[in-house]
């Protein structure tokens, strides 16, 4: 295939990975960018075995964990989802909180959960991706679901139905900064 | 609801919010080509080496996490309490407004150019009808021609989208089209219980998106192509174009909106960093203006503030830029590099990515800014394996200046392969402070820590290897460095060409500059992020 008609194909969808794993669209589309180039300088070296959707991918994943600290001192957005326009109710308060809450987990732990629960990867395609083991995944997911619980029931306990008793922690992690 | 569950929907539904994408040409192969030729090019001046060493008590740097964060946190509160919109103010809803709108033949082919024309994946229900869009803005810029066209969309179904149609109007209908799943590429799952694929709601999009069409100078209608993505908008908060390399800047706002311009932020001599709106002499809520060149950048150095009954509406960058046109004939100057000392075998560097990412920032063209280069080489890495660091300033006109560290994978040869396996995760940042007037910059001395990330997770042995750095004018090499850790002082020395390194003293802040004798020259405080 070739490299614009794969960017013609998938731009978008990359696009729309880079804004749940950055939190911000500008962000999003420089790191799409930024993966791009890096795949388009090995375009030809891709062998039929590469799935050069999940190279872009990875190649994000990495940039993006990288950039956090390049970003840290300079400006970075997690920005307000884009108005669904028309809807007004109790799931959109949802919504906002939980976009609100995953933008205070470190940079990796989101990642896995984006990888995990929006491109629904397995937990040993996650540890690929991000170059670890299949145990540090189950724990970052594990730890990173328990925060994002924890974090909803105090903005609102009603919002969350399967709270465990154990989930509490006494201290708050700092994101990259 | 699960915890699983609700993340689950909340980041479809915030993805699928985005709206329609459409790849501009700098992310095709041409757009590839030019990126890559740009960064390949650097002109090397070793200055001589005879440099006076004097040393002067350097002022403690300014951290730049307080400029960018100050200024968003500043942009936050405002925007965070805007003013409660008058029900009355439609930015959107009135008469075409911009140097054309006089031209009705103009305007109404505008408002039918094609809002998919070379984008076959923007689905089509996110793509108003032609009888429900009104045109904006259109009008002659510095840049070229530009127009920004807005539609109310009406309950529709979101449907896969249409081919590129040979002439760029939207009253020819286009055949449906497959739209891929971006999850359909992963790897055969193993044994785990793999999540259940969640199938969100097809999108029912209702309210304003807007889009903007640019041509050259005189474009005719067959030139305008769309420069933006189709994107929601509130109909009471003001849209804006900018052109990066042209500075041309459009804002629309409302008629009796008050505009003002902030083209860069101003690095004083004592490094404080701060911005002056001016006004830009808008008028019916229509800015019009030309900013100058600029390198753009990972962070655009412009701002604009709209004022509503004496109450900030909004204060932020434009909200797209683009460089929509080849860069020939419109190239700015190539930043000019002195390096102190030659980059070491084999290290290349981001000595150029980085002076582009500095100009952009500041808005300043290279003339205006002295970048000098103190170190291309060597960092120690993970896993045994170097990093390149590379070491830059910048001194302002002010005199003020900033030092940059930032590190990148070692990579082998002229044309760069993959990492070498088990390197480190990919560019980071070790230094980035201001520094009031004082000492020249290639005669300061820099301390900084520098650390090197695997990539992997905390738990993860060798996951960080930071490094003291020491970098000081070559003719200090018969000197020597000391930091105070934790554990005690540490000595550097600094014979390589005036360079040291050790592994980071836990604690320390500070390193003091000996002579060769053991005098005492100066304390320099280590640089952080």
């Amino acid at each position: 295939m070739a490299f614009d008609a794969f960017v013609g194909l998938r731009y978008a969808a990359l696009v729309r990975f880079g804004y749940v794993l950055t939190g911000n669209r500008a962000s999003a589309e420089d790191l799409v960018q930024t993966a791009l180039f890096r795949t388009y300088r090995r375009w030809e070296r891709l062998d039929d075995q590469v799935d050069p959707f999940a190279y872009v991918r990875r190649a994000m994943v990495n940039a993006h964990i990288s950039w956090t600290r390049l970003l840290s001192s300079r400006e970075q957005l997690f920005s307000e989802p884009p108005e669904r326009a028309g809807e007004e109710d109790v799931h959109d308060l949802e919504r906002l909180q939980m976009w609100g809450h995953l933008a205070t987990l470190p940079a990796r732990m989101r990642a896995v959960l984006v990888l995990r629960f929006y491109e629904d990867l397995s937990e040993a395609e996650t540890a690929r991706i991000l170059g670890c083991s299949v145990g540090t995944i189950k724990s970052q997911t594990f730890r990173g679901l328990a925060r994002l619980r924890r974090d909803l029931a105090e903005s609102d306990p009603d919002l969350i139905d399967d709270e465990p008793a154990s989930v509490r922690s006494r201290t708050r992690e700092r994101n990259h900064r | 609801m699960s915890i699983e569950k609700q993340l689950r929907d909340t980041l479809h539904r915030v993805a699928d919010d985005l709206g329609p994408t459409e790849p501009a040409s700098n992310v095709r192969a041409e757009g590839m080509r030019t990126l890559a030729h740009r960064r390949s090019r650097q002109r090397i001046a070793v200055v001589s080496a005879g440099l006076a060493a004097v040393l002067v008590a350097v002022a403690v740097p300014v951290g730049l996490s307080a400029l960018s964060s100050a200024e968003d946190r500043d942009v936050e509160n405002r925007v965070a309490a805007p003013a409660s919109p008058s029900p009355d103010v439609s930015i959107f809803g009135g008469p075409t407004r911009g140097s054309l709108a006089g031209d009705t033949a103009f305007v109404e082919a505008v408002r039918r150019l094609s809002w998919t024309r070379g984008a076959p994946e923007i689905q089509e229900g996110l793509v108003p009808p032609v009888d429900a869009r009104r045109v904006v803005f259109v009008g002659d810029v510095t840049a070229g021609r530009w127009a920004m066209v807005v539609g109310d969309l009406a309950v529709a179904q979101a449907r896969p989208s249409s081919s590129e149609t040979a002439f760029p109007t939207d009253e020819t209908p286009s055949p449906p089209d497959e739209t891929p799943s971006p999850t359909t590429d992963t790897l055969p799952q193993t044994e785990e219980t793999v999540p259940p694929r969640y199938e969100p709601p097809v999108p029912v999009p209702t309210g304003l998106v807007a889009l903007w069409f640019a041509g050259p100078s005189g474009a005719t209608l067959a030139q305008m192509e769309p420069v933006s993505t189709p994107a929601w908008i509130s109909p009471d908060q003001p849209a804006s174009l900018y052109d990066v390399p042209t500075g041309s800047l459009v804002v629309v706002a409302a008629p009796g909106d008050v505009i003002e311009i902030s083209a860069r932020p101003e690095v004083a001599a004592d490094a404080t960093v701060s911005r002056n709106f001016l006004d830009a002499g808008s008028s019916d809520g229509l800015l019009v203006t030309d900013l100058g060149p600029s390198y753009g950048g990972a962070t655009l150095a412009a701002r604009y503030r709209v004022t509503r009954s004496g109450v900030v509406l909004a204060e932020q960058k434009p909200d797209w830029s683009f460089s929509p046109f080849s860069d020939e004939g419109q190239a700015l100057p190539e930043p000019e590099l002195s390096y102190l000392r030659p980059p070491a075998d084999g290290y290349f560097g981001e000595a150029n990515g980085m002076a582009y990412d500095i100009l952009g920032e500041y808005g300043l063209l290279p003339d205006q800014v002295e970048l000098q280069v103190h170190y291309v080489g060597s960092v120690p890495g993970v896993n045994g394996t170097p990093d390149e660091l590379t070491v830059l300033t910048a001194t302002f006109p002010s005199g003020a200046v900033l030092t940059r560290a930032e590190t990148v994978p070692h990579l082998v040869g002229d044309e760069p392969d993959e990492p070498v396996e088990g390197a480190s995760a990919g560019r980071g940042v070790c230094a980035n402070t201001l520094s009031a007037a004082g000492v020249p910059a290639a005669q300061r001395i820099v301390a900084l820590r520098c650390d090197v990330e695997s990539g992997k997770f905390e738990s993860d042995p060798a996951f960080t290897t930071s490094t003291l750095v020491v970098i000081a004018p070559p003719d200090l090499a018969e000197g020597y460095a000391v930091a105070e850790g934790s554990s005690g002082p540490i000595t550097l020395d600094l014979a390589d060409g005036g360079i040291g390194m050790v592994a980071f003293p836990d604690g320390a802040k500070s390193v003091i500059i000996h002579a060769a004798d053991g005098t005492v020259l100066e304390e320099v405080p280590i640089s952080t992020v």
